[in-house]
């Protein structure tokens, strides 16, 4: 043996060790603020001090005061606990209204980029097709046929959240398709199903997780719209958006019932954001 | 050829960074350039060669920071301010890339880009303009030069594009030309073209040409002398061919052991163990110790300065002498006198 | 080594480039590059045979139509004798096993989310090399077998250098025991002392494993090195095959006369003025007429401007692709 090919010294290597100082701050502050709200979600009973549902007409549009910090509404129903209980319908928005696009779309968009060809240009025309509507619109004309209620938003919200993500995911499988590791697992011999979705997706999915947060935000937002028109969560449920609708007619002398569930609307949605900020850093691919 | 030094570097260090964090590429770097000769910079990647180029004059990246003393003229470009710097910056000095295709503007037709560098440099009249632009592609071989001045830098190819970045630096009449990679990216037939066309050029201006490349071959094809580089610091500087026949640096007779030669087909080339460092984890003593059959205890230790070690020639290797008598073959080595070293 | 182990017949291949938009309103045509035009070779087993050529030559393509990642427009690629167009199922995943590629690229060519380990279990495992629970012994060998670290295994591609990244593409390649190895410029994206390295390991494997090698490059030296044959392309056409040291020693087409030519020396001595080949490659979408080089050849006579040149013997395992019998030295042949 000659002194020719010994073992070179590996590069430093970044370990996982170093991973939680490396987190960005804002990411933490998002993990934070969505840790607690899903505690709170989960265990609604254990924070708040009221039934949301209970009425209690002596203590009708109460101000926030040191017995409802958040005020009362106009049936003397705490606001801070309505609030609180609506958290549990909101994430579960979130969750449900999400799943379903990111999944199929997901797993579509990869086989799409992939095979590239027919199927780019027909779903490319799907594409076009649904992004031509305006997303809220084609949302409650799909909830309108179907009925007002949860199922049937995440039903219409999945009939058409799925292009965004599979938009996102042909684009990048099609860019990592191109990459050599692509085409040397053609050569091992691998299946098109164990390329597509053991090499091109992992490495395709990042942009799509990112959104997803995003999403989560969204679909909380389109839960309150809908549920703000009627066509999403029903009363007397506690949901942020019926809350803000509950308390539009008393905008000017109660401002209570509609500003909190309104704030709780853009915290969550806060979030959200920097947790896909985060988790975009975090799962970039090192070079 | 003249040996009046055009351009004399001392102690040229270039650091990126701060504190901790502070990344030394170059690190007192000295040589000179005399009038009409073709010095090449060789290494490889992170070596330091093309920082050592570019921070001559200066054109490094914010928050570089360039000590030493680079003198042109009887003035130090390194303290030099500014707008006098620009002056001497593609006027006097000149630079030439890798990737024409980046370092030339993609929206612009090339004689627009030509006579940009004749309005700052020159005192020519439009028409005068007009009538250099078309010399100079003459003078780099474009055919159809009167067309082609209006054409963009993608109706050209990799060589054409070449070319014209060559006529782009020559408008201001340089006098030295600092040329970074030229060729790399090109194929060796028309590496061959642009290597003679910059000798010829070196020859019909009298320019001085600093060459830095990473590829022995064209060192020895177009260089008078050569400075070798290792992270950041030169390991040895003298003429070309007595360099390449007998290198007094170890790290230059790995490099040239792991170029094939002619005659020693298919069997094992002495290569030189492991990778070069990099700026983070630059080794204490001869940056080059890890790597190297002769390290002794003395060159984990201690840093070998550049000193002579020959006529015209310089090495900074504790074992220069041993390393010398290792080379008694001159190339081509045979490759076959055992593995061991 | 005189069984030709993988042969290509008459190869030809074609690259449709979509029309921009101001192309389809002038209603260009699209442009096609002509990427191989009938290129005809053999490898026999046991041997190296390098590829050499420069950029747009057609090398690339003709490595990856030799392993299936193209197929053919025209000609066939066949091994032991079978058309490896036609091989499906079972005999497919045979040739994909038997006929490996190594890539250049070391920093695209491994996937960034596995590990070592995983990306060597993968090979493994799919095609049935070793039982469940040996997988991690024969990792371990295949480590050793390419010189990387035991430890290697469990980081991820992004932690090692270029050439270790290249060992590990290696032993990936090597995992599932193959006869045949095509590298593309393998070791064309490292540092000088790292390619020795690469080179070195590679020549002491096809001796140990009796691996038959077609190693693709655009480096003479690198190619000369290693090479029992090489053949050289011009413009997707293969202008000449012979002995490497006859090729070397003897060059009979005049754009392996200049290529040669063209390649710094590392001897000083060498030095010349005079430039190797003039002019510059033409458009592969847009081929010239007759022999393909003519529009750069110092011989260049009337015939060679209609006429396309064909492979005639000059020797010994020695043939190119000119009207010329020693062109720069003798008249027409």
């Amino acid at each position: 043996m000659t002194d020719t090919a010994r073992p070179e010294t590996p590069v430093p290597s970044r370990g996982r060790a170093g991973l939680l100082s490396r987190l960005p701050r804002t990411f933490m502050f998002g993990v934070l603020i969505l840790g607690t709200l899903v505690l709170i979600a989960i265990f609604p009973e254990f924070f708040a001090p009221y039934d949301p549902l209970a009425f209690d007409y002596s203590a009708v549009l109460q101000p926030p005061s040191a017995a409802h910090p958040f005020g009362t509404d106009n049936f003397g129903r705490d606001v801070l606990s309505r609030v609180i209980h609506a958290s549990t319908i909101n994430l579960q928005i979130a969750i449900f209204a999400t799943i379903t696009p990111f999944v199929f779309g997901t797993l579509l968009g990869a086989v799409v980029g992939y095979v590239g060809g027919i199927a780019e240009t027909i779903f490319g025309r799907v594409v076009d097709a649904v992004i031509t509507f305006p997303f809220l619109v084609l949302v409650i004309a799909i909830v309108s046929v179907l009925g007002p209620g949860l199922v049937n938003m995440y039903i219409a919200v999945g009939l058409v959240g799925w292009v965004f993500y599979a938009r996102i995911i042909a684009a990048e499988v099609k860019v990592q398709k191109r990459l050599d590791y692509a085409d040397a697992g053609r050569a091992m011999g691998y299946t098109h199903t164990r390329i597509v979705f053991r090499h091109l997706l992992p490495n395709s999915v990042t942009p799509a997780i990112v959104y997803w947060m995003t999403d989560m935000a969204l679909a909380i937002l389109l839960g309150s719209s809908l549920g703000y028109l009627g066509l999403g969560a029903q009363p007397p449920a506690a949901e942020w958006g019926v809350q803000i609708a509950e308390g539009k007619n008393f905008m000017a002398t109660a401002w209570w019932i509609s500003v909190f569930p309104g704030i709780a609307i853009v915290i969550t949605g806060l979030g959200f954001s920097l947790l896909g900020d985060g988790l975009a850093d975090l799962l970039r691919t090192r070079k | 050829m003249s040996s009046e030094t055009v351009l004399s570097v001392r102690g040229l260090t270039a650091s990126f960074g701060q504190g901790d964090r502070k990344l030394t590429a170059v690190n007192g770097v000295s040589f000179d350039v005399r009038k009409g000769e073709v010095l090449g910079l060789v290494g490889e990647s992170g070596s330091g060669k093309s920082v050592t180029l570019r921070a001559l004059t200066r054109l490094l990246p914010e928050g570089a920071e360039v000590t030493g003393q680079v003198m042109w003229r009887g003035r130090d470009l390194v303290s030099l301010p500014p707008a006098a710097l620009r002056q001497v910056r593609g006027g006097q000095i000149s630079m030439i890339f890798q990737e024409p295709m980046t370092a030339l503007n993609p929206v612009l037709p090339v004689r627009v880009q030509i006579e940009e560098n004749l309005r700052a440099h020159t005192g020519l009249d439009a028409a005068g303009r007009k009538a250099r632009s078309r010399e100079l592609l003459d003078l780099v071989g474009i055919p159809d030069a009167a067309r082609r001045l209006n054409e963009y830098p993608h109706q050209f190819s990799g060589g054409m594009r070449q070319r014209v970045m060559i006529a782009i630096a020559l408008a201001s009449d340089p006098d030295l030309l600092l040329a970074d990679e030229p060729t790399t990216a090109l194929d060796v037939t028309i590496q061959d073209q642009i290597l003679n066309l910059i000798l010829d050029l070196r020859d019909e201006l009298g320019m001085s040409v600093v060459f830095v490349t990473h590829d022995l071959g064209v060192v020895a094809q177009i260089c008078d002398r050569m400075a070798v580089m290792y992270a950041g610091r030169i390991a040895e500087e003298g003429p070309v061919a007595d360099v390449l026949a007998q290198p007094h640096h170890a790290y230059t007779l790995g490099l040239l052991g792991s170029v094939p030669h002619a005659g020693g087909e298919r069997r094992p080339l002495h290569s030189i163990e492991g990778t070069p460092p990099g700026l983070a984890a630059i080794p204490p003593g001869c940056a080059f110790n890890p790597r190297c059959g002769f390290a002794t205890s003395e060159c984990r230790q201690t840093l070998p300065q550049l000193v002579p070690s020959g006529p015209a020639r310089q090495a900074a290797c504790h074992h220069r002498d041993r390393v010398a008598d290792e080379t008694t073959v001159p190339i081509p080595r045979a490759a076959g006198s055992g593995g061991g070293r | 080594m005189t069984t030709p182990l993988l042969t290509a017949e008459a190869v030809s291949k074609d690259f449709l480039f979509a029309r921009t938009i101001a192309e389809r309103f002038t209603g260009r045509p699209a442009r096609t590059v002509h990427a191989l035009n009938g290129v005809s070779l053999e490898v026999r087993r046991g041997e190296t045979l390098g590829i050499v050529g420069e950029s747009g030559c057609g090398k690339s393509t003709l490595a990856r139509c030799l392993v299936r990642l193209h197929e053919c427009d025209a000609g066939r690629v066949t091994f032991e004798g079978a058309d490896i167009a036609m091989l499906s199922g079972a005999d497919r995943r045979a040739f994909n096993r038997r006929v490996q590629m190594i890539f250049q690229d070391p920093y695209s060519s491994l996937n960034p989310r596995m590990t070592v380990r995983q990306i060597l279990a993968e090979a493994l495992s799919v095609h049935g090399m070793v039982p469940r629970d040996r997988v991690d012994d024969r990792i371990a060998e295949l480590l050793t077998l390419v010189r990387l670290p035991q430890d290697a295994a469990t980081k991820y591609p992004h932690e090692f250098s270029g050439g270790q990244r290249q060992r590990i593409g290696i032993a990936r390649a090597l995992s599932v025991e193959p006869e045949v190895l095509v590298a593309d410029e393998l070791v064309s994206a490292l540092d000088v002392s790292v390619q020795a390295q690469v080179v070195n390991l590679l020549l002491e494997l096809q001796e140990r494993l009796e691996l038959t090698l077609v190693f693709v490059a655009h480096d003479l030296r690198l190619v000369r090195h290693i090479s029992h044959r090489v053949a050289v392309m011009y413009l997707g056409q293969v202008v000449e095959v012979a002995p490497t040291e006859e090729l070397f020693e003897r060059p009979r087409h005049p754009y392996t006369q200049a290529l040669l030519k063209a390649a710094p020396s590392l001897d000083p001595s060498t030095r010349t003025r005079k430039v190797a080949a003039k002019g510059e490659l033409p458009s592969p979408s847009n081929l010239p007429s007759g022999c393909l080089f003519h529009t750069r050849c110092p011989h260049v006579f009337d015939r060679c401007r209609s006429d396309a040149p064909g492979l005639t013997s000059r020797g010994p395992g020695h043939v190119a692709a000119c009207h010329l019998a020693n062109p720069g030295i003798e008249g027409p042949a």
